[in-house]
Formats: C-alpha cells, structure tokens, sequence
C-alpha cells in the first residue's frame, strides 16, 4: 500500500472515530436529559384527549418499550442507532428517520437560500464598504447592529405586513412554489448577513493594513481585483471560525421563520417535539445536529486548505 | 410570482386575466428599468393591483387559517380536534347529528335500537363508494369498527366512543349489527363523529402507516397533507350521499378546501383581512370587535357543547378535602367580571358543569350557586379557618390557606391567565392565597400523576352528557384521564345513566349536574366557544356538534 493510501486511510479513521465519539456523547447526553424532565410518555402516544386504561397503557408501553429498565432502554436505544434506526416517534407514530428526511428539504431549501442570500449580501457589503466610504459604512454597520438585534421573528412579521398584507407580492403560505421562498429566506438571511458582513469587513481592513496589500497596489492591481482576489481569502479564514455560530443561528432561526410562515420543516418538528416530550424524535434531531455539527466541521478544516495555501504541506 | 387557485373549466377567465397581466407588466417592466428610484413607488403599486385582482378571481377555493396543527391524520387513532374538522370532508359517518341534536341518516339509511340499548342495527344505503372506488358494504363498516377495537391499533379515543362493545357482525352486505355486554345509550352519537367515520379497508388492508393519508367516501379527497403547513382537498364530482341535516344533496359547493397552518394570530389576521385566506379560526378576543367592524368580513361564533372551561378542584387533598372550603371558594369568585375582564364581553359565563347545547343540560342547577362572599366568609370561619395573616389570607393552624392552580403554560392562552389572575384577586377578599403555577407539557402530566395540585382547569368537546364519566368516573383519575377533582361519589350514576332510557338518562345527569356544582367539585367559568373570521362572500357554513364548522353546504361567491 502506497504511503498516501495509508496516510488518508489513517485520516479517514481518526475523522470516523471522532464523529462516532460526538455522536455517543449527544445520544447519551439526550437520553438522561429526556429521562431526567418530568413527562409520561405514555399519555404523549394516547394521542390528545388522554382517555386511557391500564390495560391500554400497558399495552402502549409495551410497544414502545417503555416497561423496561432505562439501562436495557439505552442499550437498545444505541443499538438499534447504530443501524440507522431511530425507532419511532411517540405522537407522530411514524418512523423518526423518515420524518426527518421529510423535513429537511423544505428546511434546506430554506436554509441554503437564506446562507446564499447572506453570503451575497455579506460580501457585496464588506468590498464595498471595508476601510471606505465612510459614510456608506456607518450607516451600514448601524442597520447590522439593528437587524443582530432584532429577533428573527419580528423581521419575519413586518416583512409579511408590508409585502403580503399591503404590497400583495408574496403569498403568506405554506410551501409552494418559489414565492412562497422568497420571504421566509430574506428574513432568516438578514440576521446572518448582518454577522457574516461585520466578520468579513473586519477580516478584510485588517488583511489590506498588512504589506502584501502595498506590494499588491504596487504591482498595478487595481481595488476591486486586490479585495476580491487577495483581501478576501484572508477574511474568508475569520468567517470559516464562525461555522458553528452560523449552524446554530440557522437551525434556530428555522424554528421561528418556519412558525411565523407556516412552512413545515425542521425546525417545526423540532419545536413540537421539545413542546410534548417526543422523546425518539428529540433524540433523532439532536443526533442529527450533531452529526450535521461534526460533518460541516470537517469540510471547514479540508477548505481552511483550500483557503490558505500555508497550511498547506504542514499536515500529513 | 402569485400561486393561483383557478376553478375548474373557468379557462376564460384565466385567459382573460393572463391577457391583462401581460398589458400590466410590459409598462411596470419598462417604468422599472428606464426610471427606477423616482418610479418605484408606481411600480410597486401596480404590482400590488395586478395581484389584488389574482386573488379576487381566487375561484371557489376556500383557504382556511388554523392555529394549530395535527401530528395524525387518520382520524380512527387521535383525538386531534384539527383532525376532526379536516376529516369532516373526508369521511362519511353511519349517522349524522344536525345542530339541534336529532340523529339523521347517512350511511345508515335507517337503525334499530333494542328496548335496552345493547343491540343496533344499521341499514346501509346502497351505491356508496370510497373515492378509492371500492364499494362501502357491511364489511367495510365492520372492518374500520373492528380496527379501532383491535389493542394493536392503539386507538384510544375513537375506541372510547365505541363502549363496551360484545361483536360487530355484518350478516349480509347491507346491514351492521352491533351488540353489547351491557346497555350503551351513547353510541349513536359517537358515530356521528368523525372519529368514528369510515375509511376505505382496501387502502386501510395495504397501507404501511395511516398516519399521513386517510382514503373515505366523503365530498373531498385529501390530495396532500404536510405537517406543519396544512392539508389540500378536492372535491368529489360524483359524491350523492349527504349527511340528512344537510341542506343540499349531490357534490359540495366548493371545488377545493385549503388548510393552512399559520399557528402566529396576527399572521392570520393579515392573511385574511389582505384576502389571502377566506376564513381562519381562534380569533383572538381582542381582535374580534375590530374583524366584526369590518364591511368585508363576519365573525361566527358557535357555542361548544360540552363540559364547559371550569376549574376542577383536587377533593382528594389538602384544603380542599373540605367541602366547605370547597363551597367557599366557589362562592367567591367573581366568574361574570372575571370573564368579562379577560375575554372582553365576547364570551358568556358558565352557569353549570355542562354547556347549554349539551343534551339533557339541567338550566335549573344555575340557581344553587353564584357570587356570595358572606356566605364564603361564613363557610371558612365554620370550617376552622377563622385567623388571617399579615397578607389579608387567612390561616389555619399557623398554616396559610393557599391553594395551587397548576397548569400547562404552552397550551394555556393568554386570555385564560388574565382569567386565572382575575380569579385570583376575586377570592383573596375571602382570605384565599390562589398561587398560579404554569409549568410544561411534562411537568403538568407529572403534577397531576403525583397528586400535587389543588385546581386545574380545561374544557371537553362533546354533546353527548356521557363524556361527564371522562370527567368524572373514578376510573379516569389521572393518569388514567381527566377526573382531576378526583371524585368517585358519582361513579353508580354515571355508570347506570350510559344505558338506561331516555327519561331516566334525563333525571340522573341532573342529578349528576346537581350534585358537581352543590359539592363544589368545580367552580365553571365560560362556555368555551369556537370563533371564525371569514370574508362576507363565505355562505352557507353549517356547524358539527361538536362545534367545529362543516364545509359540505358552505360556497363562495365569485
């Protein structure tokens, strides 16, 4: 076996064994979380108006597992995990892989729209205004500050006031077609757009301040060019630390985006899982933030070298 | 860039529209690229005509707002209220119930109930098919009743209706019989329900979960249902077998019913009043003045039947074991103003355990109770708690009379704080310490499981008087059900009324209304009622008893 076959192999394992590891502590961390907060399942699959015997209750709770001892519990739990079955959700009584899938693409059509529209936004914003126009900048850096501050929410509602109430643009609804995109993805975008924007114009005064910026000018390269071409790669390093921060804006966001919109999704089952204790479901979503978590991670670590030619070589 | 709803065959109008959109953008498109900044306000403004005039041709589409969603679909395995009302279009019952209460024929074009209601016998009308095309014979019926009673199906409330069931037989293919071990009066108004409507068994037999698609023989056919964003119907073109308190016969009016979930209210509200949508349900209280004052809009209002929203104190502890201080409680609390304070007027206040449109509601029970402050001061200084404290509460035994209204706080609306909060300082003037505690979904199954509350609060949906057994029979003390007062003294009547006849049915759930409010096992605060907004060109919308209105008879005008 050539020495870069073993060498990426050696990678590829460590990786896999990080995710696995992350993915253990998630699941365990849910599972005494969930059994620790006061609930009875049970009375979550009796499916609303509670009206139930014991013998009804048992066997519900039978089905479900629920009579045995919590440790036999996580262990079958793990168990079956491992094999990508995530057992069944207690109100929705469907399987808990399938929902989640179900879910994602209204989610990542949003989510991928609203990350697009704030990357545009971010970097148009950063080229445009880092160490210049100060006017422009000021004005810019105040309304980052606004939309920061302004729960996602409350964007979601006046942007419904104004162009689905009053203009007729937009259609409020649900999830058909395109036009029912545009809205909900301006609303989670701004928020991020408003964070990525600071970064990046941050990320790109401080690499024109340094030399290679004077050698760049002086080779005759012109403004745009020595931004987008050199300026950019440094600050883009600043934002890709933000991963995280960014994830779990999205996600988060997509709770309240998809409730104000009514648009089914992640973050819809998300939240009404949480609301009524659905415990395999709760366990399934976190498993799969975590696993999303972990994924986008390690694409941010193979683009750092992409990015950065100086990390290049350092590594195996 | 605007989702259409187009009427079937309605090709010239679409045609007619098109063209006038086209003349609409070419100048908007030009105004835009040759003088953007100055005329963008133009520009917006004329794409704001072009889509008003979309949405008035919105054709016979009706969009309905719901606050709330459902997790299930199939009406046999949930006790979703949301479900019922979507499945109303969807599946026919065995007998329909019109809004004065009389049982009509449906499926079953006649019955036969023996002397002592153990044995029914339906006969089925013949020609019914699911929209599946199968046929709905006996067997059908026989199969859905059967599945709810199969354990493994894990039905509970649907199976609640059905009673304590012997068979089902189905001897030839227009006729159900249904026997019982022991008399069950109630049954006739379970199936009227939509929890007991019947779905096709062909599409029941092959479908791996039920969960997301329900196949009956009603006047639409679910085409999608998406959690978290609504449910899209059509119509039957060839549906000929209305419910008898219809008013019309044949297919509904309506092409298409879409349910949209748009659980924040004033989304809703905007939707609506921008035309969007044609009717959206819990209006908020406060709002409901505003929406009436509107030229284009109505608000409806139908009463629940039911047990009416109250509060269940806990007998079975604490100072409320006492039925004076029970009494006492009762005796002061404001209900009129309290409800006025929190629901504006637009509610009315209870007078009694059960709603005015339930069957048997005794209005003489009114009298034996009421705002009395003397008497509850009285009622307390007798059952020993004579001393107050520096707050003003008084207190027994150097123990504070304080007492726990526990209760969900994600499922309890803002106005029935208000209304807890008004309860609250009307009986402090009788020296009571009411403490609020809102807790979760999970903390108030925990509570009520543990024992450890005082009052809690709800409302039930229901016409038929039986469903005060839910509420009260011993056998549904929680975790079981809802018997939170925890009362077992009306276990013999609850039980014999479920049979008996008509009369007798009348007498004991008088006595059995008498007797809640005298031992003061609640204290009612309003009759529970189901609001909608809708636009005045929505005609013809009829209400279900329970309280959940009914497309079938309902148009809009173009």
């Amino acid at each position: 076996m050539p020495a870069s076959t073993r060498n990426l192999l050696r990678w590829g394992l460590r990786h896999l064994g990080v995710i696995l590891a992350v993915l253990w502590g998630a699941a365990t961390i849910t599972f005494i979380a969930v059994k620790l907060i006061p609930g009875d399942p049970v009375s979550i699959l009796t499916g609303g108006e509670n009206v139930m015997d014991e013998a009804g209750r048992s066997v519900l709770a039978h089905q479900y597992g629920l009579d045995q001892p919590l440790l036999v519990q996580y262990g079958r739990y793990l168990g079956h995990a491992l094999v990508g079955d995530f057992g069944q959700s207690y109100q929705f009584r469907r399987p808990v892989v399938a929902m989640i899938l179900e879910a994602a693409v209204p989610t990542l059509q949003l989510a991928s729209s609203a990350m697009l529209l704030a990357l545009c936004l971010a970097v148009a914003n950063a080229i445009a205004t880092a160490g210049r126009r100060t006017w422009l900048r000021t004005v810019l850096s105040g309304l980052e500050l606004a939309l920061l501050s302004t729960p996602v929410y409350w964007i979601g509602i006046a942007l419904l006031a104004l162009f689905s109430f009053q203009l007729h643009w937009f259609p409020v609804t649900g999830n058909d077609g395109f036009a029912a995109l545009v809205l909900p993805a301006i609303a989670l975008s701004l928020p991020l757009a408003a964070l990525l924007g600071q970064v990046l114009r941050d990320g790109l005064e401080e690499a024109l301040a340094q030399p290679f910026a004077l050698t760049v000018r002086t080779r005759g390269v012109g403004e745009v060019a020595l931004r987008v071409r050199h300026g950019m790669r440094h600050a883009a390093l600043a934002v890709s630390t933000l991963t995280g921060t960014l994830l779990a804006s999205v996600l988060g966001g997509s709770i309240l985006t998809e409730t104000v919109f009514g648009r089914s999704g992640i973050g819809q089952i998300t939240l009404q899982a949480i609301r009524t204790r659905d415990m395999p479901l709760v366990l399934g979503l976190v498993m799969m933030s975590a696993l999303v978590f972990v994924i986008i991670n390690l694409l941010v670590d193979a683009f750092y070298l992409v990015i950065d030619p100086r990390l290049r070589g350092s590594g195996a | 860039m605007f989702r259409l709803d187009l009427p079937a065959g309605a090709s010239h109008a679409s045609v007619r529209r098109r063209g006038r959109r086209v003349t609409d953008f070419c100048p908007t498109t030009w105004r835009v690229i040759i003088a953007a900044a100055m005329m963008a306000p133009l520009a917006w403004s004329s794409a704001g005509l072009a889509a008003d005039d979309a949405m008035s041709h919105a054709g016979r589409t009706l969009n309905f707002g719901l606050s709330t969603d459902t997790s299930i679909i199939d009406p046999s395995i949930t006790g979703s209220s949301i479900t019922a009302l979507i499945d109303r279009n969807i599946v026919d019952s065995l007998v329909g119930q019109a809004e004065d209460n009389r049982f009509t024929p449906w499926l079953a074009e006649s019955w036969e109930i023996n002397g002592d209601n153990t044995r029914y016998i339906f006969h089925l009308r013949q020609g019914v098919t699911f929209s599946d095309r199968t046929p709905l014979d006996a067997e059908a019926v026989k199969y859905n009743l059967d599945r709810i009673l199969d354990p493994k199906t894990t039905s509970s409330y649907a199976r609640s209706l059905l009673g304590p069931i012997d068979s089902v037989t189905a001897p030839d293919e227009r006729t159900v019989v249904i026997t019982y071990h022991q008399p069950f009066a109630p049954l006739l108004q379970g199936l009227s329900l939509p929890f007991l409507g019947i779905q096709s068994p062909a599409y029941l037999r092959k479908a791996e979960s039920t969960t997301n698609s329900v196949v009956g023989s009603g006047p639409f056919v679910l085409d999608a249902f998406t959690r978290g964003s609504g449910s899209r119907l059509s119509k039957r073109a060839d549906y000929d077998w209305g419910p008898g308190y219809a008013a019309h016969t044949g297919p509904s009016y309506l092409d298409a019913i879409v349910f949209k979930y748009l659980p924040e209210a004033s989304v809703r509200l905007g939707a609506l009043t921008s035309g969007q949508l044609q009717a959206i349900d819990d209006v908020p209280p406060a709002n409901a003045r505003s929406l009436q004052a509107d030229e284009k809009l109505q608000v409806l209002t139908r009463e629940n039947p039911g047990i009416n929203r109250s509060l269940f104190l806990n007998t079975s502890r604490g100072p409320f074991a006492d039925v004076k201080v029970r009494q006492a409680f009762q005796g002061a609390v404001d209900v009129a103003s309290a409800v006025k304070a929190a629901y504006f007027g637009s509610l009315r206040p209870a007078d009694n355990i059960l709603a005015p449109s339930t069957l048997y509601y005794d209005p003489k029970v009114a009298s034996e109770w009421g705002l009395d402050l003397g008497k509850a001061n009285r009622l307390l200084d007798d059952a020993g708690w004579s001393a107050r404290d520096a707050a003003g509460f008084r207190t027994k035994d150097g123990q504070r009379l304080s007492v726990h209204l526990v209760y969900d706080s994600a499922t309890v609306s803002a106005s029935d704080v208000t209304l807890a909060e008004a309860v609250q300082f009307s009986v402090k003037k009788a020296g009571f310490d009411l403490q609020l505690d809102p807790v979760d979904a999970g903390g108030y199954v925990a509570r009520s499981r543990a024992n450890d509350y005082d009052l809690a609060a709800f409302y039930y949906v229901r016409a038929e008087p039986d469903i005060l057994r839910t509420v009260f029979h011993s056998a549904y003390i929680p975790p079981n059900g809802a018997n939170v007062a925890r009362v077992s003294s009306l276990d013999a009547k609850l039980n014999e009324a479920i049979g008996a006849s008509a009369e007798e049915r009348k007498r004991l759930y008088g006595e059995i209304q008498r007797e809640i409010i005298t031992e003061a096992y609640v204290v009612p605060l309003y009759v529970a009622s189901y609001r909608l907004a809708a636009a005045k060109t929505l005609h013809g919308i009829t209400w279900a008893t329970n309280a959940k209105p009914n497309f079938y008879d309902a148009s809009l005008d173009p």
